[in-house]
């Protein structure tokens, strides 16, 4: 692996009596990594000590080589950063232009003609060069979140962190949004999350799963998706012995546990390997 | 991506605020526009302020676009009120680039030079024998239908003086022409 | 009758030196564009370069985001446009929080018009610049939205502007209401007191979530009074306790130094924060 971007060891957070993060060590480097988990992982919670919004109660944190819990880290850190969070919270009156505007004010381009430029260069980036200028509150979701999309691209970072940049997008949208990511982590270093499996499938070269707080996998899609090898079979009818089952798209059933003899056996995907990973921590028997 | 819009259809799109409609019209009008400027002010710079002004203007109302003849013909009554705005801004009476009949004529070939003076028959010959004065003011109130105040603007002489030059000009075309 | 199109040389020809056709050919040309778009789109092919240039400068007109009242003030008075433009986004200077301000201060010296006292002006009005803090430093009213805290401007630079840029209009809308209570000396008792509960409460917002932070020092502001009507007794005015005494305004003062000298100590801190309000 290259140099990595961000180093977390033992990383931990509580809010009250929950515990959002429980030790979590992890490495980062160039590309685009997915971060998969169910709600209330701690996925959110992760992103935003990384994108430097929220300090962590313990562990150690290296950020693009520095120490977030410093000031003078944190200004450095976000220098080269980009943040999308998982709720935007827009002004009430801002047009798309306006809000991806005073958010590059904040990343320091004081000066006019070239924030401008730079504003305008995202928003195509991102598609939605024709309604600049329209407010927020009457676009629709997808393009709400392509308008937060694109104030994260703005002074092209090298540390990428976006909080499920893919909700609310429908399949054509997130196509661009694939072909878009991939053109720009070719220089930066990109952490996602999502629940898209079939996003970390096309996108992501790594992939880290977290659970109640904890990493429970860090490697490839690929890896991830053989974790369910030789446990996933299709059937017109349900097997009771299967510890997940459901209906697919074409009428049969899938299943993921130990399959029964003569079962007809299918290549896992990366939804099955994750599956059987939440299930196996879920305590279920294997 | 979608189907070509016309004129009138990005018109009524910018008027909502569509600014992809106002980059398409703008592409597909800016240039003939801005020649058309430089032929009425010398000064380059100032046709460009003016193109720019004419868009600028368009943007925040079109809605005044009365859905009547040319949106083509309406940008152009936008645009050289534009232009004169810009020189009276700058105070420059810029004199109105006429050139002379000495000027290097256009090298047409022969089928398409026939067809031409089909279009303007005599005009051409009538036209040269006019002054450039006269044929500037010609150009300002016939073919730019400008009032004579407007065309004084544009050409940096009193009104009065328009209204005898245009006088004068069609008196003389309509010798020459019959 | 065919439909008649100027030649693509004309066309080229006015599309890139206008000035060097001859009159009649030009306006033949000129006239017919006006009513013919394949020809127009010719003239665009020919003059491609011109088009981008001038779609710029067109672009950055409209584009330009229009500037409020506040942001034009600010600039105005020496700020350069893109901190205008954050600092007048602070929610302490929207029109109706002043006027809210307005209408309490001027309502609380009625008050004392009518009754001849003015305790109820004297405990409200140093609460009103907290306020003003408070709102400056509520996430939810973060113009950026959560975005905004993961940038390099986030911190005490912007913070103590925006607090600063909060409080004027609070302190004018209070003075001016002051100005309406029947005794004048008592008119600036309330001035001191309400730097020092806006300095604790920035100061606080170090240390506490927001809310928090501006609840407690309310708490902290009702307590004292209480405590000091119970010690010296109902028959005294609230202008002539120990708080708003000559001592209790060096107290007062004391304490707003103070805790601005903290609040530069702690200033790496305004670089943080807890999103969960």
């Amino acid at each position: 692996m290259s140099t990595p971007t961000v180093i977390a060891q033992g990383v931990s957070k509580r809010f009250g009596p929950k515990v959002a993060l429980a030790g979590v060590d992890l490495h980062l480097a160039s590309g685009i990594t997915g971060l998969l988990g169910p709600n209330g992982a701690g996925k959110t919670t992760l992103l935003r000590i990384l994108a430097t919004v929220l300090a962590p109660d313990r562990g150690d944190l290296e950020v693009l080589g520095h120490d977030p819990s410093t000031a003078d880290g944190r200004l450095a850190v976000r220098r080269r950063l980009g943040y999308l969070p998982q709720e935007p919270g827009f002004h009430r009156s801002f047009s798309a232009f306006e809000f991806v505007d005073y958010v590059a004010i904040l990343k320091e381009w004081s000066d006019r003609r070239s924030r401008h430029d730079e504003v305008r260069r995202v928003l195509s980036l991102v598609g939605l060069e024709p309604v600049m200028g329209t407010a927020i509150r009457k676009l629709s979701g997808g393009m709400r979140r392509r308008v937060a999309i694109a104030q994260s691209l703005l002074g092209d970072p090298d540390l990428l962190v976006l909080d499920e940049p893919t909700a609310g997008l429908d399949p054509e949208q997130r196509l661009r949004f694939r072909e878009l990511l991939s053109a720009v982590a070719a220089r930066s270093t990109v952490l996602l999350s999502t629940h898209q499996t079939d996003d970390v499938a096309a996108l992501c070269n790594r992939v880290i799963v977290l659970l109640a707080g904890e990493v429970r996998f860090a490697g490839t899609p690929q890896e991830l998706a053989a974790l369910a090898e030789g446990r996933v079979w299709i059937d017109s009818v349900r097997d009771a012995a299967a510890q997940l089952a459901w209906i697919t798209g074409e009428g049969m059933v899938r299943h993921i546990g130990p399959p029964p003899a003569g079962a007809h056996l299918v290549p896992p995907t990366v939804e099955d390997g994750y599956l059987t990973l939440s299930e196996a921590t879920a305590g279920a028997l294997v | 991506m979608d189907a070509v819009r016309t004129d009138a259809a990005l018109l009524a799109a910018l008027a909502e605020g569509d600014r992809g409609a106002l980059r398409e019209l703008h592409d597909r009008h800016a240039p003939w526009l801005s020649s058309r400027l430089r032929r009425r002010c010398a000064d380059p710079d100032l046709a460009a302020e003016a193109l720019q002004d004419t868009f600028v203007a368009v943007w925040k109302g079109a809605g005044r676009w009365d859905g009547r003849g040319e949106p083509a013909a309406w940008m152009w009554g936008i645009a050289i009120r534009r232009l004169i705005g810009v020189l009276r801004r700058r105070g420059r009476w810029t004199p109105v680039a006429s050139p002379s009949g000495a000027a290097e004529e256009v090298v047409v070939a022969a089928e398409e030079q026939v067809l031409l003076s089909i279009e303007h028959g005599g005009l051409a010959a009538a036209m040269a024998t006019l002054s450039p004065e006269l044929r500037a003011v010609l150009q300002a109130t016939v073919l730019d239908g400008l009032t004579t105040r407007e065309a004084g603007h544009l050409l940096g002489i009193p009104a009065g003086t328009v209204k005898t030059r245009a006088m004068r000009a069609r008196a003389e075309l309509r010798g020459a022409l019959t | 009758m065919t439909t008649w199109h100027a030649p693509p040389d004309v066309l080229a020809r006015y599309a890139r030196t206008p000035e060097a056709l001859d009159e009649v050919t030009a306006a033949s040309v000129e006239q017919h564009l006006l009513a013919c778009a394949e020809c127009r789109s010719g003239v665009a092919q020919a003059a491609a370069p011109v088009a981008s240039a001038s779609w710029a400068a067109i672009a950055d007109v409209i584009d330009r985001p229009r500037a409020s009242i506040v942001e034009r003030l600010l600039a105005r008075f020496g700020l350069p446009d893109h901190l205008a433009r954050v600092i007048g986004a602070t929610p302490g200077l929207r029109v109706a929080w002043v006027t809210t301000i307005a209408v309490l201060g001027l309502g609380a010296a009625a008050i004392a018009r009518d009754t001849g006292s003015s305790a109820v002006f004297l405990a409200i009005a140093p609460l009103l610049p907290l306020g003003s803090v408070l709102l400056t430093f509520l996430p939810a009213e973060e113009p950026g939205g959560e975005a905004a805290a993961a940038t390099p401007l986030h911190g005490a630079g912007v913070a103590i502007r925006r607090t600063v840029a909060a409080l004027v209009p609070t302190f004018l809308a209070l003075g001016l209401a002051s100005a309406a209570l029947p005794r004048l000396t008592e008119a600036a008792a309330w001035l001191l007191p309400g730097l020092a509960l806006a300095a604790g409460v920035l100061l606080l917002a170090t240390y506490l979530r927001p809310v928090l932070a501006a609840t407690t020092l309310t708490a902290g502001w009702v307590g004292l009074l209480t405590a000091v009507r119970v010690v010296e007794g109902r028959h005294l005015a609230l202008a002539d306790t120990v708080v708003f005494e000559p001592t209790g305004q060096l107290v007062a003062l004391a304490l707003a130094v103070l805790a601005a000298g903290l609040v530069h100590l702690r200033r790496d801190h305004f670089s943080t924060v807890e999103v969960t309000w």
